[in-house]
């Protein structure tokens, strides 16, 4: 009996052992990939860090000042460019100016169209882009392809 | 046979059980004449073991320079991690940039001639003898350079030198430049704030914390925002740099200041530096002089003293002052440079920037209370904000009548235009003065910090007075349409070896947006810009430092989020309105829309 109780005490005693050194090194691999973890959360903050010093670098006013009076024909905000809603002129039905777009396209089916040409012709892309201009200076350019539209919308 | 033998082992043996007993018991006793032996061996065994142990002991610690040493040199060279700066808008002004930099140990190096010329021709340094002076020395750890890029990295590595290393290091960077410089000061080698806010964070403890061996990370730090709007200030810097070529100036600088709060929304000074390369750091040529210089504000400060004599009841908007004749004290004369001779009242003492009628407004009020007005509006004493670099005010001493008469149009007091900014905001926003500040603030806390210095119905009267001299006075050039603009203009002669120079002149031009809710005002100081053609020949402010300043209004204004209005106010002044003067609130005709 009692050499019964030390044979299974000293089982226990190795299966112990054997699972405290398993654990051991499970702890310690864990630590490892923890550490690595941790380096490589701080490379990355150290990467962000750089880049977003990077952008600001890139967009600084400055810079983009510059650009956009280069390639931008934007003006400074005045008075006259600014009217009070009850200013405004009453909204004309322009139609459907998509559907134009696609049917100046001729992309559309032809059942749809007609129907909206005919209660209001919408101006051409070419006079109202002109009409924009005129305020704000952006030139736009009317859209050529389906691609274009879709990004759009 | 021997008597020792064991006994020849014969089938009839014990069982193996019993020689297993046997062999248990003849392993685990030991006889004692034996054990003497075994024991003296043991011994020497470990002894052998202990010398070994306590040699290489002896041997690590008389050798020098041990990597050890050289990583605590390095961690105390090492720059400390800093706070992001940023813009009120959260838009990042200053960060810290991980780079690497080059270091030596002199004691692995054996041909350092050989060494310093190979690193002076791959990192192009300029002083190869000092770098092969601190090779020579007896140190274990010396930089070579601060900051390489990836390619000098490279080329130092094929070097194949064992005494050459790197280490990751830390530098400040300002990704805009020069923007808002003055206020962002910069930083040494060390990452150590010299100037401006930089200066200032390192005083608010960062660097105690870093000298006590605490290890401060960059990602525990919280970015420290400032009041500066980084477009804005963009806007002042891209004016004043356009004016001081138009105007041939020697220098110019601006500020705007939220009168609500107190807060700094840009402050630019030109000539200016690149905090990324500072070079010389700040000097004379390139101070801040918003902050760290003092001049004379001129016909600017002429606000003040009419709101002393109002806040004092000396006079009232409807008071007559005379300005027929010079006015001599003792053997001056205080002449008007717009003279009208004839009697004015305040209104038109302030768009006539009447000197003669300012003077007579601060004779009535007297000496003593001209100074304690001035002292209540901080004029006399250093305004000290989060900037380091602030200068006193230069004030008379003794301080006679005569004093007291000059200074009432802005002659023979010199202060900061910061200062002066101040003061005029407090007079402006209802009469709480405060101390401007570089951080953002909200309302609440700026009133907390404030104090009263003037009645609401005077501060309302110097709004009126600022805004009828942008319809009518001298601050034309800057009543851009549609932002009820207020202004004033000051032009000092400058002193040359003791004597005012006609010929050179110091213009400053302050503007309230709008004037009836104030919210911004400007300010624009020139500092000797020339008359030119288109401006017929004047060089007062009104023609130059008015007009930079209308075009900052004009581009900053929306951005700080005001709207122009098509249409003016109808009811701008209702507390004077309400006392008599109905005529504050008729527009004089130079602010109608076009």
């Amino acid at each position: 009996m009692l050499r019964l109780l030390n044979l299974l005490t000293v089982l226990a005693l190795l299966g112990c052992a054997a699972y405290a050194y398993d654990i051991s090194y499970i702890t310690l691999y864990d630590a490892e990939s923890i550490h690595k973890a941790k380096s490589d959360i701080s490379r990355q903050h150290h990467e962000i860090a750089f880049l977003q010093a990077e952008w600001a670098h890139l967009v600084r006013p400055e810079r983009l000042q510059a650009l956009a009076d280069k390639n931008l024909s934007l003006q400074p905000l005045a008075l006259d460019q600014i009217v009070s809603a009850d200013q405004l002129p009453d909204k004309t039905h322009q139609g459907d100016q998509l559907g134009a777009a696609l049917s100046g396209l001729g992309l559309t089916s032809q059942a749809a169209a007609p129907v909206i040409m005919a209660h209001a012709t919408p101006p051409t892309p070419h006079n109202q882009h002109r009409v924009v201009r005129k305020k704000t200076r952006v030139t736009l350019a009317p859209p050529k392809s389906i691609a274009d539209l879709l990004k759009m919308h | 046979m021997h008597p020792h033998d064991d006994p020849p082992r014969t089938p009839s043996q014990p069982s193996l059980e019993a020689r297993l007993i046997a062999l248990k018991t003849r392993m685990l006793t030991t006889r004692l004449e034996n054990s003497d032996r075994r024991i003296t061996f043991v011994a020497v065994c470990f002894l052998g073991v202990f010398t070994i142990m306590a040699g290489r002991m002896v041997q690590l610690g008389f050798k020098g320079g041990l990597p050890g040493g050289v990583k605590g040199a390095a961690d105390q060279a090492l720059s400390a991690a800093r706070p992001d700066i940023v813009d009120r808008h959260g838009r990042l002004l200053a960060t810290d940039v991980r780079t690497v930099s080059v270091f030596a140990e002199p004691g692995k190096i054996i041909d350092k001639d050989k060494v310093t010329d190979d690193l002076t021709r791959i990192l192009h340094l300029k002083h190869p003898e000092a770098l092969r002076h601190r090779l020579g020395m007896r140190k274990g750890f010396v930089w070579v350079k601060r900051t390489i890029t990836p390619r000098q990295r490279a080329e130092i590595f094929q070097l194949g030198e064992p005494g050459i290393g790197f280490l990751p290091d830390l530098k400040r960077f300002y990704p805009n430049g020069p923007l808002a410089a003055h206020v962002l000061g910069f930083t040494n080698e060390d990452n150590r704030g010299i100037a401006g806010i930089e200066k200032y964070i390192d005083q608010q403890g960062l660097m105690s914390l870093h000298g006590a061996g605490f290890e401060v990370k960059h990602a525990d730090l919280k970015p420290v925002k400032l009041s500066i709007d980084l477009d804005v200030t963009q806007v002042l810097r891209d004016e004043l740099e356009k004016g001081l070529i138009k105007f041939k100036a020697k220098s110019d600088a601006g500020a705007i200041l939220d009168v609500r709060t107190g807060e700094v929304i840009a402050l630019e000074s030109l000539p200016d530096f690149d905090p990324n390369d500072p070079g010389k750091g700040v000097t004379a040529v390139n101070k801040n002089r918003m902050t760290a210089g003092v001049y004379e504000m001129g016909s600017t400060f002429k606000s003040i003293s009419i709101a002393m004599a109002l806040q004092d009841n000396k006079v009232t908007l409807g008071s007559k002052l005379d300005a027929t004749h010079n006015l001599h004290f003792g053997r001056f004369t205080i002449h008007d440079y717009d003279a009208t001779h004839r009697m004015l009242t305040v209104p038109e003492v302030f768009v006539h920037s009447s000197n003669i009628g300012t003077a007579r407004m601060v004779l009535r009020v007297g000496v003593p209370g001209h100074k304690d007005f001035l002292r209540k509006m901080g004029m006399l004493t250093r305004m000290q904000t989060e900037l380091p670099e602030s200068a006193a005010p230069i004030i008379p001493h003794p301080w006679s009548t005569l004093n007291s008469i000059t200074i009432a149009f802005g002659q023979g007091i010199n202060v900061a235009p910061l200062q002066a900014m101040a003061a005029v905001a407090g007079l402006v926003n209802g009469g709480n003065l405060m101390v401007p500040t570089f951080l953002k603030r909200n309302e609440a806390d700026a009133l907390k910090v404030s104090k009263n210095v003037v009645r609401p119905d005077v501060s309302e009267a110097i709004r009126y007075l600022m805004r009828i001299n942008a319809e009518i006075g001298s601050a034309k050039k800057a009543n851009i349409p549609g932002f009820f603009v207020g202004g004033k203009t000051g032009t000092a002669d400058k002193i040359i070896h003791g004597r005012y120079a006609n010929n050179k002149v110091f213009t400053t031009f302050m503007a309230l947006v709008p004037a009836n809710e104030p919210k911004y005002l400007f300010m624009v100081v020139m500092n000797e810009p020339q008359g030119l053609k288109s401006t017929f020949g004047f060089h007062t402010a009104a023609w130059n430092s008015g007009e930079i300043t209308g075009k900052v209004i004009t581009r900053a204004a929306p951005m700080l989020g005001i709207a122009p209005q098509d249409t003016l106010p109808s009811d701008p002044f209702p507390l004077l309105a309400h006392e008599g003067y109905p005529f504050v609130n008729m527009p004089k005709g130079g602010g109608m829309v076009d």
